[in-house]
């Protein structure tokens, strides 16, 4: 096996319900706990009202860890996410089906880059954005997307977000049991002297069966100081490994 | 403040999710667009759509009154009363 991309991790930021700050994630780390589920919204009360009133919790999740990592002004941005604002998507398509006219507003929160639009119409960001949707591989995805952004323009951060929202019964079929409501954030650079270097690879052989989302263990991975984190998807083995 | 007007007022508040606004803070004869209430062009859509919901009147876009009739409150309210009363003379 290769050694994988490398690259820094300048910040990161999560939110889940119940679990808004780096110690509150650090402390939850350390447990075997679940993320939580219960209802809760994340406090977007320092968004404009005007656009505020736009977002679903997704939403709401999506922009809280996006400017709570920081550099949202200026880096380039990979939104990825299983299902997106499959809520709004689903509100659309039973209205169709009803043949009702549908809102206009939720046609356009419904597309899988609609987060990362309104992202930029926060933080007046121009720079390229890249929407993913990968199956249980998306978060492994959105990493890959982010590091070859980084080959390609090495001189700026990459800003990858990923985040999911419960999957409506309707879609009850095609639930994981394991996708949290969670939102993650991570501000990718180039290895620098600044901080400690990690490494990602991924090799097409499944070394072992697939452990559900990826997610929550990633989570642990970046809240504790582990120096491996592992995990098999439907293509392979990901892996990402951080350097003494 | 009429029945239609607070009845418009309710709707606009519930459609585009005016989180702490109430009907009696919204003056009959303010600007719902720009400087006024700050709503925008996609609100305006999102208002087409439900007026056409629950009262069955058709907005069209093209129309150049259309834009008088969406001023305030007020305007919106008598033009969809004119609009009711002309499609129950048909």
């Amino acid at each position: 096996m290769d050694d994988g991309v490398s690259f820094s991790l300048e910040s990161w930021a999560a939110w889940a319900p119940g679990l808004s700050d780096s110690v509150s994630w650090q402390q939850w780390a350390e447990t075997e706990r679940d993320i939580p589920a219960h209802e809760e919204l994340p406090d977007v009360s320092d968004l404009p009202a005007g656009l505020r009133r736009r977002l679903s919790r997704l939403g709401k999740m999506t922009l809280r860890v996006a400017l709570d990592a920081g550099q949202a002004e200026r880096a380039r941005i990979v939104f990825s996410s299983r299902n997106g604002n499959v809520t709004e998507m689903l509100k659309l398509l039973q209205t169709l089906a009803a043949g009702d006219p549908i809102s206009p507003t939720g046609f356009g929160m419904a597309v899988h880059n609609s987060l990362a639009g309104m992202l930029s119409i926060v933080t007046k960001n121009t720079q390229s954005q890249t929407a993913i949707a990968a199956g249980n591989e998306s978060l492994c995805m959105g990493m890959m997307e982010a590091l070859s952004l980084l080959r390609e323009d090495p001189n700026e951060p990459v800003l990858l977000i990923h985040c999911d929202e419960n999957l409506p019964d309707f879609y009850q079929p095609f639930q994981d049991t394991d996708v949290p409501v969670c939102a993650l954030a991570m501000v990718l650079s180039v290895p620098n002297a600044a901080r400690k270097s990690l490494s990602f690879r991924f090799s097409g052989h499944s070394t072992k069966v697939g452990a559900g989302d990826p997610l929550k263990s990633f989570l642990r991975f970046l809240a504790t100081s582990s120096s491996e984190w592992s995990w098999t998807g439907s293509q392979g083995n990901w892996q990402c490994e951080r350097h003494a | 403040m009429s029945e239609q007007e607070l009845e418009l007022k309710k709707l606009v508040i519930e459609t585009l999710n005016l989180e702490d606004i109430t009907p009696a803070e919204i003056d009959s004869e303010e600007m719902l667009f720009g400087d006024g209430l700050g709503l925008d062009s996609i609100d305006a859509l999102e208002l087409g759509v439900e007026i056409q919901k629950a009262y069955g009147i058709k907005m069209n876009a093209q129309n150049e009154d259309i834009k008088a009739h969406f001023a305030s409150i007020r305007s919106l309210a008598n033009f969809i009363s004119s609009e009711r009363q002309e499609k129950r003379a048909l």
